[in-house]
């Protein structure tokens, strides 16, 4: 294990620093099929109605659904509704 | 979290050009963007704060797309246009003004008491009280209640305690009636028996005393006079009081029960 992971590994386990901000991971939290809280994220790849693209460190999220909207948009969280049918990940590393 | 209506915002439309170019390029910027829609045809729908406008503008010429404010929605837009409404700020604020001022006046002063009052006595006691300023109309700031009250007491009669209540708008002064003393009995006469007995005591305290210790008495007889006549005749008229003073006696009460019969 690298310098870096066990460093990383220490963060979390032993001092309970949440583990969005150790490993630079996006947060989601998805309220049924209809609201998808997502923060930390680095750019919007695609936006249609019936797929999103979201970028994260080391990543994208691909989101499939209908009527789908953004109805925030910060620098660093985003809310995405409507009907959501999936959610992928598609990691890069 | 929500609302972004407070602050005020922009709808745009963006068209054409790298869409998520724009969007991306709006978030490192640090412009945030609520209801973004997609309308389909390369048309997006977005609200952005009013303050980022500028910003947004060029973000939108260095993604190539073309943007039009649609709607202008906001508190400094509604006080934008307020501005042009003079006449209406003005009526707001007077009426306003007005509801302050009434609120700080008396609007009705009532009477409260256990016993009726006569339209006379209310007449008087209102009469008091607006002269102390407490009377419809008048604002209630430095009204001095204590005196009024005390005046009120000092100049009506029979009543043990004035109070001035103010509830809001209203006055309520409530009264409470004095218990008068008895009235002074001044007649003449005389103090009599009420019942057959014998004297055990008798003490005088004005008339003249008309029996003995240890006489027995009847019913009506007279124990203290009030008509004074002088000991020695001729030293002076007799006159008439009012008699007062304390006869103790022993009476006693009869009772008849059937006897048990002896058969």
């Amino acid at each position: 294990m690298s310098k870096k992971d066990r460093w990383n590994e220490v963060m979390t386990d032993v001092l309970s620093v949440p583990g969005e901000i150790v490993y630079h991971m996006p947060r989601i939290v998805l309220t049924g099929d209809r609201s998808l809280f997502l923060e930390n994220h680095n750019g919007i790849l695609h936006y249609q109605e019936d797929l999103i693209k979201i970028a994260y460190r080391g990543g994208n999220l691909e989101i499939c659904g209908e009527g789908l909207t953004l109805p925030v948009l910060k620098p660093d969280e985003l809310v995405v509704e409507g009907k959501i049918k999936s959610i992928a990940f598609v990691n890069l590393i | 979290m929500f609302s972004h209506r407070l602050a005020g915002f922009c709808r745009l439309r963006i068209v054409g050009g790298a869409q998520e170019r724009f969007i991306n390029l709006a978030t490192q910027r640090n412009i945030e963007i609520w209801n973004l829609r997609d309308l389909g045809g390369g048309v997006l729908l977005a609200d952005v704060s009013l303050r980022s406008l500028k910003a947004v503008r060029y973000v939108a010429k260095a993604a190539g797309c073309s943007l039009e404010v649609i709607e202008k929605q906001g508190l400094p837009i509604t006080l934008r246009r307020l501005r042009r409404r003079k006449s209406f700020l003005s009526a707001l604020v007077v009426g306003f003004l007005l509801l302050v001022l009434f609120s700080q006046s008396i609007l009705k002063v009532e009477i409260e008491t256990e016993k009726a009052l006569t339209a006379q006595e209310k007449a008087k006691i209102l009469a008091i009280s607006a002269a102390h300023g407490i009377r419809p109309y008048a604002l209630a700031w430095e009204l001095d209640w204590q005196a009024a009250a005390e005046d009120i007491l000092r100049r009506t009669d029979g009543y043990a305690w004035v109070g001035f209540r103010k509830d809001g708008v209203f006055v309520q002064i409530r009264l409470v009636e004095r218990e008068k003393p008895p009235p002074e009995n001044d007649g003449i006469g005389d103090i009599v028996a009420k019942s057959d007995g014998v004297v055990r005591e008798i003490f005088v305290m004005k008339g003249q005393k008309k029996v003995e210790v240890g006489v027995a008495v009847r019913a009506g007889d007279v124990l203290i006079s009030g008509t004074v006549t002088p000991a020695e005749p001729g030293t002076g008229s007799a006159y008439s009081v009012h008699p007062e003073g304390l006869v103790r006696g022993s009476v006693w009460y009869e009772r008849r029960l059937p006897a048990a019969s002896a058969s």
